[in-house]
């Protein structure tokens, strides 16, 4: 497989009155073409990741407002699974690539999320979930059971939560682009406010706007990051239909593939971008990704295992809960982030993981 | 809800209805949607009937906690505004604690 990352750009995520949704894709768009050093004429697809920009800015049929950002009008769909978007859109593309349908895409996400109030973004979050079985839930919520089954089976407890938070937030001092750039200790975290219990506000990832985007081809280039590997799967939309609540099937499987297509061990990743919206989900996912053995991610953590010059960095740039969570652009940022630091020879090998709903959609990424 | 979707959930319920189970896990939500903010704080809760596992509401602000039993019921649902029509759900009631 040879899929080259040609060029990137994310904005900077947060409460961005200033800029609409089309601001946003017109800068993430603007910068990867300018970053790529090439015609923007070279687009022969565009894929489109946001999540609900119907309900968050009732503009739908974002493929066509998108395609219109280029003289030549390329054709261009849309992307849509929820919180791991960003991923399937690349996915998209990457398959559109391999196929032989198109030589070089550009993936553009981007959610603007501020401009409504938060419980109406609650609810907004929520249409992720199975609407009919999972009335009353919110993704805090649902979180929150996979929190206290974690907790029940494997005495995960209130302060390897946090350290999750702190970790990630003190990542974020580094990255110019992150929502937040405020370090928290462990007890503002385990003393912030219930919001479904036991997660509380520090728990969780934020409301926030930006877009990020990234030009994929199956051109040869050198001295630029590749897509190694990719892995998709699916698991029961509802909770109550999962056979254990202890993993996110999804995201072993996903991980598989990628790893598999990649021909890596997952002690080979030097650096992973994990789908962290809540503290109990980068606990999750680094079991379920393989760095550490079921029931082990809480006390890694808190062992600072994950943290920089770690076994394994998780979320250096800040993740979810401290980058932000700009929903459509999080799987492209986190694969974006990833290039970055490849480029600036930090690290030779790493790892995206975007996750959609309650874990019934993970995307896997190698890149290196 | 939408009126439709209101009458096709409705004829689910007499799945569950006075049936009894048992909590698996649960979590109190404090802060709600704001389909459910009225009725926040409320127990959401994955519950067993046998084979079958569903997604239920705690009625009031009952907490549920793991292991309890608990009443398929039909309750008051949320309302927006108050002069909504009244729904109702299937929600569960703790008949023994764990």
């Amino acid at each position: 497989m040879q899929i080259t990352i040609a060029g990137h750009h994310t904005t900077k995520v947060g409460e961005l009155w200033e800029k609409g949704l089309a601001d946003l894709f017109q800068e993430a768009i603007g910068g990867s073409v300018k970053n790529a050093g090439i015609d923007s004429r070279q687009i022969d697809q565009v894929f489109v990741a946001s999540k609900a920009p119907g309900e968050f800015n009732n503009q739908l049929h974002l493929n066509a407002l998108v395609s219109q950002f280029f003289n030549h009008f390329p054709p261009s769909m849309r992307v849509e699974g929820a919180c791991a978007s960003g991923g399937l859109a690349l996915l998209a593309a990457e398959q559109a690539i391999l196929s032989g349908y198109c030589q070089t895409a550009l993936v553009v996400g981007a959610e603007k999320m501020t401009d409504t109030t938060a419980s109406n973004a609650t609810r907004i979050l929520a249409m992720a979930a199975n609407h009919d079985a999972e009335n009353g839930s919110t993704f805090p919520g649902l979180y929150a059971l996979l929190a206290q089954v974690h907790t029940e089976k494997f005495k995960t407890s209130r302060e390897m939560l946090s350290a999750v938070a702190v970790k990630n937030h003190t990542h974020a001092l580094e990255n110019p682009l992150a929502q937040f750039h405020r370090e928290f200790t462990l007890d503002q975290v385990s003393q912030s406010p219930l919001v479904a219990d036991p997660l509380r506000l520090l728990d969780c990832s934020p409301i926030s706007d930006g877009a990020s985007a990234v030009i994929l081809t199956g051109r040869k280039m050198k001295n630029k990051p590749k897509i190694l590997g990719f892995g998709h799967a699916q698991d029961a939309l509802d909770l109550a239909s999962r056979k254990d609540l202890t993993t996110l099937r999804a995201t072993v499987q996903a991980a598989q593939k990628s790893y598999q297509m990649a021909d890596v061990r997952p002690d080979q990743i030097q650096l992973a971008e994990v789908h962290d919206c809540f503290t109990i989900a980068e606990i999750l996912a680094i079991e379920d990704l393989g760095f550490f053995d079921k029931g082990m991610g809480g006390r890694a953590t808190l062992n600072h295992e994950t943290k920089l010059n770690g076994k394994v960095v998780i979320n250096l740039s800040g993740g979810l809960k401290a980058f932000g969570h700009p929903i459509g652009a999080t799987g492209i940022k986190q694969v974006v982030y990833l290039a970055q630091q490849i480029e600036d020879e930090r690290y030779k090998l790493g790892l995206a993981h975007n996750v959609g709903g309650s874990g019934a959609t993970a995307v896997v990424h190698v890149v290196g | 809800m939408h009126p439709a979707k209101y009458t096709r959930l409705n004829k689910q319920w007499k799945s569950f209805l006075g049936k009894t189970g048992q909590v698996v896990v649960s979590t109190y939500i404090r802060v709600a949607g704001s389909e459910h903010l009225r009725a926040a704080p409320y127990s959401l809760a994955i519950v067993a009937f046998g084979k079958n596992r569903k997604e239920l509401m705690g009625v009031g602000h009952q907490r549920l906690e793991i292991g309890d039993k608990v009443r398929c019921v039909l309750r008051k649902g949320s309302k927006k505004n108050d002069s909504d029509p009244l729904e109702y759900q299937l929600k569960v009631k703790k008949v023994k604690q764990a």
